[in-house]
């Protein structure tokens, strides 16, 4: 058995969101003059990969985005390398958050919501949904994770463009926390949602980046940001039963990160003094880490056994990141985790985390 | 320092400051020994993580809290702060503040005779990781 992570699905055209709106916004957004929509639903984002973002192998489906035909999914991605369950991350929803409009960003957390409902959990069941919160407005997000969350195939609310400037286990974001809590539902923290939007954050933690390539290696300084953030603020304190996934952001930081963050909780717990055990405790507990991009050339390779050390062998979750232009293959990822714990990540951590019942599950 | 051995005088309660650490010698053995709310405690000088000297250290009153955003004083004994690097110690067990599982401090018992401060036995293992 496969489950994969993280796979980004989109909208074949901006026009087909504007068919979920309500009528109002809808007829706002298309404007007198459809070249110039008075908003549009994409942030800006800060850099252009030389490249491009996706894979240049992918079947695009005429005058659509790429990612944006189920059947093609299926057939490139789970049919080819016996997927039994796809976590549906999003694509343009993920960074909703750099809307400038915070009507319009719930809005259209709605209409991408029911867009995913529709045209994608409805049609396989293989594919499992994540919710996209207006994170301008927590009470708002709240909102849109209750009218969801009884929803068959829904098992994880989105941060991931972030709109307020703190990081995400500020308090500012407490009731998007409870609300994932009461329901049950794991919290996925996708990266590279530094700096997108208005107002833009800091996209890293040093300075603006000159390069693509910069900003791809320094997002996981947004991963850190959140996950000290997370355990900081007592968030697992305050909700003993959340989970978060970083997805996105691989694994090979996190060991070195919580040796760090261990050493200095020894000596500052004073500050924080509602964290009641050492930091690396509360992320073995409940927070898991999805492989993609996997820098790991072998299962032998040294890195492995900083894993082991730090106990991780349980948080960790296979992901393709499909269908983008850095997206790892299953046969080739998997076989460079070591055996010994390659069943855990190639489904059994991810079982866990979204509780992948035999009825949720494709194949259990 | 053996068990049943007659305490040893190390000074005068008026000599210590309140809220300060000073380092003696008992039997040629340096000892700290601070002073917090008028009771006097004793330990090892050195601290198990990366050996500074405690003396140069800080008492504090011990926090903990009830939730996320709340600061409590959670006992009447302080803690001792390393110089180094903040490592807390709690002085009426010597257990790592942050991590019982982690190096302790060993404690010497401490009791004021006669206005004398008088060293006697060790209050049993040090806690954990020593």
């Amino acid at each position: 058995m496969i489950v994969d992570c993280d796979v980004h699905q989109e909208i074949d055209r901006e026009e087909t969101i504007w068919e979920y709106l309500s009528p109002g916004w809808r007829e706002f957004v298309k404007g007198p003059l459809p070249a110039e929509p008075p908003l549009s639903i994409s942030p800006s984002i800060p850099f252009r990969n030389p490249h491009g973002f996706f894979r240049e192998d992918l079947t695009i489906p005429e005058g659509a985005r790429v990612g944006s035909d189920p059947e093609l999914v299926k057939e490139e991605l789970l049919d080819r390398y016996e997927i039994d369950n796809a976590v549906l991350t999003g694509e343009t929803s993920l960074y909703v958050g750099g809307i400038s409009n915070p009507y319009f960003a719930q809005e259209l957390c709605r209409a991408f919501n029911d867009h995913m409902l529709e045209r994608w959990l409805s049609t396989d069941r293989r594919f499992l949904g994540t919710i996209a919160v207006p994170i301008q407005t927590p009470e708002a997000a709240v909102l849109e994770i209750n009218r969801l969350k009884d929803e068959d195939r829904v098992i994880q609310v989105m941060l991931c463009a972030n709109a307020l400037g703190h990081p995400f286990g500020h308090p500012i974001f407490d009731p998007i926390h409870r609300a994932a809590a009461e329901a049950g539902l794991p919290i996925g923290i996708h990266s590279f949602g530094e700096g997108a939007g208005y107002p833009p954050g800091e996209t890293l933690a040093a300075g603006k980046p000159s390069f693509y390539t910069e900003f791809h290696t320094g997002a996981i300084q947004g991963m850190m940001t959140h996950l000290v953030s997370f355990i900081l603020h007592g968030v697992f304190e305050r909700y003993p039963g959340l989970k978060v996934a970083f997805l996105e952001g691989g694994i090979e930081w996190v060991p070195g990160l919580l040796l760090r963050l261990d050493a200095n909780y020894q000596g500052l717990r004073r500050e924080v003094p509602w964290c009641r055990k050492p930091p690396s405790e509360y992320v073995r507990e409940h927070i898991y880490f999805s492989t993609q991009p996997l820098d790991v050339p072998s299962a032998s390779h040294p890195f492995w056994g900083t894993v082991s050390a730090a106990g991780l062998e349980g948080n960790l979750m296979f992901a393709t990141d499909y269908p983008h232009w850095d997206a790892d293959s299953p046969r080739q990822t998997l076989s460079c985790i070591p055996a010994e714990f390659r069943e855990r990540v190639q489904w059994q951590n991810a079982a866990e985390l979204y509780e992948l019942s035999a009825d949720r599950a494709h194949a259990a | 320092m053996p068990p049943n051995r007659e305490p040893i005088d190390l000074c005068a309660f008026d000599e210590l400051v309140e809220g300060e650490i000073v380092e003696l010698r008992a039997g040629g053995v340096p000892v700290a020994v601070g002073r917090w709310e008028g009771r006097v405690y004793a330990f090892n000088p050195t601290c198990p993580h990366k050996g500074a000297p405690l003396v140069c250290g800080k008492l504090m009153a011990r926090l903990g809290s009830g939730g996320p955003g709340q600061m409590d004083v959670r006992s009447e004994a302080p803690i001792v702060s390393c110089p180094w690097h903040g490592w807390e110690f709690a002085l009426d067990n010597g257990e790592n503040v942050a991590d019982r599982s982690e190096k302790g401090l060993r404690l010497q018992r401490c009791d004021v005779v006669g206005g004398r401060v008088k060293l006697g036995i060790k209050l049993g293992p040090a806690a954990a990781g020593e």
